[in-house]
């Protein structure tokens, strides 16, 4: 008797069913490489379609939120921005030079540069 | 590819067929897209058959790395979410066979790919390259890519525990 008979006859049993069950030959798995991976596209895991169609969304807002547009009206600086100085219309906000219709210097240039304002 | 390659993996294609339904710990649809996955590889030419082994040897080598190739992208995909949802049902994955292909499988058939299922990897597949395969230790060793000590190590431990399982109730009569 054929040593380890028992185990023999138990996978030749499963042997057949397996065989019973495989799915027949297809020449084309031979002869065209690039056909399998077009075959095995529509299985692709959801979650791949998932992260990829997030993804597309996120960019495409993201650019849209780049290019959208910008408002025409300027604002009025003069009332948007605080008032810093507030000054009385008696007292002037900064001191006074002084300056009068003759300056000190004006002797110093020739005679006929000299204008006499009337 | 060649014609005489060609000619020869349509004539292992059961075979193969049933090995990598093996890898696959019984899964038919994963089993037939490891073997379209193989089948790829040699006729786009990323694995040749050099002749250094058996043509069998080769080829089931081969298709022994596509389906652990597709086990760790499988483990890649599986998500955080669906483990945590997993361990919250409890509805761990079952290492035995499809039920599918069980419901399909006579009854000693289901029992032995059951109590295949029970031991560990490398004992199950010397045992399945020897007894279902028809393959020598030596050739077994070379799919498996372990030393020939390493195989028969593997070979005679599986198959003291496999008989242990095929028969429990003669070692356990208690037992059910």
């Amino acid at each position: 008797m054929k040593p380890d008979s028992d185990l023999h006859d138990h996978f030749a049993q499963l042997r057949r069913a397996d065989h019973a069950a495989a799915p027949a030959w297809n020449p084309r798995w031979t002869q065209s490489a690039t056909l399998a991976p077009r075959e095995r596209l529509s299985q692709l895991p959801v979650w791949r379609w998932a992260v990829g169609a997030m993804a597309a969304v996120a960019l495409t807002g993201s650019a849209l939120w780049l290019h959208r547009p910008v408002s025409q009206a300027s604002p009025d600086l003069a009332q948007a921005l605080p008032e810093f100085f507030n000054s009385s219309a008696s007292e002037p906000l900064f001191a006074d030079l002084g300056l009068t219709d003759t300056q000190p210097s004006d002797a110093l240039l020739p005679l006929h540069l000299t204008i006499a304002l009337p | 590819m060649e014609r005489e390659t060609a000619d020869q993996l349509e004539t292992l294609h059961p075979d193969a067929f049933g090995w990598a339904l093996h890898c696959c710990s019984g899964d038919l649809s994963r089993a037939e897209d490891v073997l379209q996955n193989a089948y790829l590889k040699a006729a786009s030419g990323q694995v040749q058959f050099s002749g250094a082994s058996s043509f069998k040897t080769w080829w089931f080598g081969v298709i022994r790395l596509t389906a652990l190739e597709e086990f760790r992208k499988q483990r890649y995909r599986d998500s955080l979410l669906a483990k945590l949802w997993s361990r919250w049902t409890g509805d761990s994955t079952d290492p035995s066979p499809n039920p599918a292909h069980r419901v399909e499988l006579d009854e000693r058939s289901a029992a032995l790919q059951r109590a295949l299922s029970r031991l560990p990897n490398r004992q199950a597949e010397v045992l399945h390259l020897v007894f279902y395969q028809d393959l020598h230790l030596r050739e077994a060793a070379i799919v498996m890519k372990v030393s020939l000590g390493s195989a028969r190590q593997h070979y005679e431990r599986g198959k003291a525990k496999l008989r242990s399982l095929l028969t429990p109730s003669l070692e356990n009569p208690h037992e059910t």
